[in-house]
């Protein structure tokens, strides 16, 4: 806006500011209210019955009209959705065998259900205990023989395994 | 003990609490400090003072009862002034639905008695000459004058009772002028008002 424009348009303002005060004063001069308004009005509001707010409706009136607490539940929940698809999405990623396998967990470590599963710890004090005895050791290699003989390879090199620790 | 002042939205928003609790005369309160301005706009539209007067009454009776919907961001003088506004538009268009003598296209029956309105008030030459020019404006540009410069509303509420938002308010209201401004030069009154 220019200056001779910005100049024009104050004057305006002055104008339109001084003409509607003089129209408010002259219809306040000449323009009122009856007194008896406010006494009519208030017999017209008794007429209208109280809407008792029951608990439960200003509860969940407050509760609707929270916009603080729908935007939280909204944002909980699209968390909670965005989460269970991240952790499903990262089960399912190393699915990729042919049918017939169960899904489940896959970190699973490969080793036979007889043998027992210990810690570094465990395992030592395992084959010390074994050491304690020199029969111990003969009897591994007893069972070693037994377990060849009778055809179960896969146990009896375990015990072998065991038995290269003792020794 | 010093008295805390509160402002008028304070005091508006205390009211309307015990309004929601089924105080009748906070509502009384409430409308107190603009009920001559409600009641000036109907007449300005209605032309008659009874006709007026129930409209204002029932337009308070109206914001009464939907008392819990109103949200407290608009202000209440706006919110009231909008359900006079729409009553007294019905009013009137009831009324000319009755009339004998049909209004013809482009023909503002609110428009003539408006400024047949104004004209009983006693008023200056020069207010009256600017209320003939206003009230030449379309009726967009007339609008935002008036809720500017009459109802002494805000911007925003302006924007908000009009539902546009308040850049659109600001160029209607520049445009407004704009518009008088040629108009007052083209009566050759622009040294008038405008000289140096």
């Amino acid at each position: 806006m220019n200056q001779e424009t910005e100049r024009c348009h104050s004057k305006i303002e002055f104008c339109l500011i001084r003409t509607f005060s003089e129209v408010k004063k002259s219809q306040m001069r000449d323009v009122k209210l009856a007194e008896s308004f406010n006494d009519r009005l208030f017999a017209r509001l008794s007429e209208i019955p109280d809407e008792k707010e029951t608990v439960t409706g200003k509860f969940l009136e407050n509760f609707l009209l929270n916009k603080r607490l729908n935007y939280a539940l909204a944002g909980s929940l699209a968390a909670i959705i965005a989460i269970t698809i991240a952790y499903n999405s990262d089960l399912s990623q190393n699915f990729s065998e042919p049918s017939g396998v169960v899904q489940g967990n896959t970190r699973f470590i490969d080793q036979p259900s007889s043998q027992h599963f210990m810690t570094t710890v465990e395992e030592t004090e395992f084959i010390n205990g074994i050491k304690q005895k020199p029969d111990n050791l003969r009897l591994l290699q007893e069972l070693e023989k037994y377990y060849l003989m009778n055809h179960k390879k896969q146990t009896a090199a375990e015990i072998r395994e065991v038995i290269n620790l003792v020794r | 003990m010093t008295e805390v002042k509160l402002t008028v939205r304070e005091k508006e928003i205390i009211l309307l609490k015990k309004i929601k609790e089924g105080d009748k005369n906070a509502f009384i309160e409430l409308i107190k400090p603009f009920r001559e301005r409600l009641y000036r706009k109907a007449l300005s539209m209605v032309k008659d003072a009874d006709t007026a007067e129930d409209i204002v009454q029932d337009a308070c009776i109206a914001g009464y009862k939907s008392i819990k919907n109103f949200r407290a961001e608009s202000g209440v003088y706006t919110w009231l002034y909008r359900i006079v506004v729409n009553k007294s538009k019905d009013y009137l268009t009831k009324r000319n639905k009755n009339r004998e003598k049909p209004i013809e296209d482009g023909e503002s029956q609110y428009a003539d008695e408006r400024e047949g309105f104004e004209k009983k008030l006693e008023l200056s030459d020069e207010t009256s000459y600017l209320i003939g020019k206003i009230n030449q404006l379309d009726e967009a540009y007339k609008q935002v004058i008036e809720l500017r410069y009459f109802e002494e509303m805000s911007y925003s509420q302006i924007a908000d009772y009009l539902g546009c938002n308040i850049g659109t308010v600001k160029s209607r209201l520049f445009k407004a002028k704009e518009m008088l401004k040629h108009m007052i030069m083209g009566d050759g009154k622009g040294g008038y008002y405008f000289g140096d």
